[in-house]
């Protein structure tokens, strides 16, 4: 028999292929690759040792004169900088000052390293040659202090700025304001800096930044991802990391008050309240919840770059190293002797607690687990993810199969265009079959067919649709 | 782009057209050397050796160089292809040859690094799951213990999901060869498998719904 005949090999190979290919086109170099042949000598494929050893050093100099050489002919150009602003709104560029021109017209001038730049009664946008924007809001001040061809150094010297950061192979983008540095290598977010008050905000929409304090100079930096708040503050001496959802607009409109007691770190009541019914275990919500709470009365209001914030930002990456090797059991025990679960929790943003939830999924912790997935889903209800775990969790480790079919049901209902609709309802046909409801596991599996009549689940569903 | 079909020598298999050339073309515009050749060969037959160099090796941070360096052997040695509509079988196993070459230099230098397979660090890839990670390493880890041209079979078929002429093809041996590294492949593996509790949980389940 030539093709494998065993139908959950098949399966899980189908399963394999599907994750395989959605690794790899999120990280495809075909882009890159099109644009223009490699020449041999840049690729970075091993040569042969034998024969190659003995020639090592007389290639090895040929081959740094040769980089020198090119490098110095046609090395990388540092990136560069337009700048646009409102003419007649006292904006200053320079040495310059707005025309005077009344009607709002918009100018364009080029940027020059080391200019004073500020905006008056409307935003100044510094439009950047490797695609990156800074827009200055009315009446904050700022300056262009380094540029490389990785990217620049820009200082916020008051105001407040949304930054755009394009992420290429070796962005290095760095936001400063007084003490504080906001390195960046691809992201969206908004930056605030009162000079009086010594006071930062920086609101995450999108990807990680990591920020560092002058004042703390051998300090770990502090991870901040999408969905995050980090404010700090040099007089008070404190910092917090909280929920963007907390805060009105876009986080930094307000000034920082990083002075008060735990729970101004913690978004009152959480946004997510989840309609009465829908949660299969509405209850098992609240000791997590008292925990996390508990939890981050110790880390809000941390003494700036603490104990707190030291452990938080070494286990962050720790644990994060060890999940990418699959090492769950590791990582988990990282993140407990570290900052502690619910205080890493509490600090982390949507993606990554989600993350931390599949790791204590993967590490056999079920509570941790669902501590994880409940507190995502609460802080972050749009995300569909959590439920879809929850659901996971108590199919496959507490095999509880009414609580997972409900789990499931859930998410078919509040994300019905989700990524993972038809895997859910997949799951939700199995679960209910598991739970003995036929009926609903047969309608189920009826909408799977629909769906996706070729899907890993449509062998189960044939069997189901037809009883 | 500069590459007149109509010139183009005449092929005896179907032609394949996109953007309006056929490989025939396409072989002819490569070997003259013409500027947007490369462009195209690596829009029409990127994906394919992508799919089919990640399928055999894993989550591997060379991936990308393997893949360039396909495409550098594919044009170095264009103007040897005598049958421009086998283009796309050539270049399949070029990728073959590519990849069997990484795993056999990955395994050599193994024991250098003291490591299990398990241990060694990939690249980071922030939008993988941990689930997605989890079980592309725990397969992996069973398809390295496959001898190679078992390994390259079986991933080659089930992963890169190419056909049994494709496979037979791109690793230039019969279609019989290719169906008995198969079945050989699909025991190691399953006997692999066993000793994996995520692997072992997914196939049992499937077996239920067979036998149900």
């Amino acid at each position: 028999m030539e093709e494998p005949v065993t139908e959950g090999l098949r399966d899980l190979m189908a399963e394999v292929a599907t994750r395989q290919k959605d690794f790899f086109e999120r990280r495809s170099s075909l882009s890159q690759l099109r644009v223009r042949p490699p020449v041999r000598s840049a690729t970075r494929v091993r040569p042969r040792l034998e024969g190659v050893l003995r020639l090592a050093p007389a290639f090895g100099l040929a081959a740094v004169a040769l980089a020198g050489g090119v490098w110095w002919v046609n090395g990388p150009r540092p990136i560069t900088f337009a700048i646009e602003a409102g003419t007649g709104d006292g904006s200053r560029v320079g040495a310059g000052v707005g025309s005077g021109v009344e009607g709002g017209a918009r100018a364009t001038t080029s940027g020059r390293l080391g200019d004073p730049l500020s905006a008056g009664s409307r935003a100044l946008t510094l439009d950047f040659s490797d695609g990156s924007t800074v827009e200055l809001a009315p009446r904050s001040a700022a300056r262009v202090a380094e540029l490389t061809a990785a990217g620049a150094r820009v200082e916020l010297e008051d105001g407040r700025a949304e930054v755009s950061v394009k992420h290429r192979a070796k962005t290095r983008w760095m936001l400063e304001a007084g003490p504080f540095e906001v390195r960046v290598t691809g992201t969206r977010f908004a930056i605030s800096w009162n000079r009086t008050a010594e006071s930062l905000i920086v609101a995450m929409t999108e990807g990680t930044v990591e920020i560092a304090s002058r004042l703390e100079p051998e300090a770990p930096a502090v991870r901040v991802t999408a969905g995050q708040r980090y404010a700090a503050s040099k007089q008070r001496g404190r910092w917090t990391i909280d929920p963007l959802e907390a805060h009105p607009r876009n986080g930094v409109d307000v000034d920082v008050d990083v002075a008060g007691g735990p729970a101004k770190a913690i978004p009152a009541g959480g946004t997510a309240a989840a309609a009465p019914g829908e949660e299969p275990r509405a209850s098992a919500a609240a000791p997590a919840e008292a925990e996390a709470t508990a939890a981050t009365a110790v880390a809000a209001g941390s003494p700036l770059l603490g104990r707190s914030a030291r452990l938080f930002a070494d286990g962050n990456r720790r644990w994060q190293v060890l999940a990418r090797r699959g090492q769950f059991k590791e990582a988990l025990d990282v993140v407990e002797r570290g900052a502690g679960f619910a205080t890493t929790c509490r600090q982390l943003g949507a993606e990554e607690l989600v993350q931390l939830g599949d790791v204590a999924r993967l590490a056999g912790n079920v509570p941790r687990a669902e501590q994880a997935y409940r507190l995502a889903r609460k802080r972050y209800p749009r995300l569909d993810r959590p439920v879809f775990a929850l659901g996971l969790v108590a199919f496959e480790q507490r095999h509880d199969y009414e609580a997972a079919a409900g789990w499931f049901e859930t998410y078919r209902r509040r994300y019905p265009a989700g990524p993972l609709r038809d895997e859910a309802t997949g799951r939700a046909m199995e679960s209910w079959q598991r739970a003995g409801d036929r009926a609903r596991a047969a309608a189920a599996a009826t909408e799977y067919l629909d769906r996706a009549p070729t899907g890993p689940y449509a062998p189960l569903a044939r069997q189901l649709a037809t009883q | 782009m500069p590459v007149n079909a109509e010139k183009a020598a005449s092929s005896h298999d179907a032609p394949q057209h996109v953007h309006g050339v056929d490989n025939a073309a396409l072989v002819a515009a490569l070997v003259r050397g013409d500027g947007d050749a490369w462009t195209l060969l690596v829009d029409r037959f990127g994906r394919d050796v992508e799919r089919l160099v990640a399928g055999a090796l894993g989550v591997d941070a060379d991936i990308a160089d393997i893949v360039q360096d396909v495409f550098l052997r594919v044009m170095e040695r264009i103007h040897q292809l005598r049958d421009p509509a086998a283009l796309k079988g050539w270049i399949s196993s070029v990728a073959v040859f590519a990849a069997r070459g990484h795993i056999r230099r990955r395994r050599r230098w193994r024991w250098i690094r003291f490591l299990a397979p398990s241990d060694i660090p990939d690249t980071p890839a922030a939008t993988a799951s941990p689930e997605s990670h989890a079980i592309l390493r725990a397969t992996y880890n069973v398809l390295e213990t496959l001898p190679e041209n078992e390994r390259l079979a079986f991933s080659l078929r089930f992963i890169s999901e190419m056909e049994l002429t494709e496979v037979a093809a791109a690793c230039g041996v019969s279609l019989a060869t290719i169906k008995r590294r198969l079945s050989r492949a699909e025991v190691s593996f399953l006997e692999g498998a066993k000793k994996d509790p995520l692997l072992t949980e997914r196939i049992e389940r499937g077996e239920r719904w067979k036998n149900r």
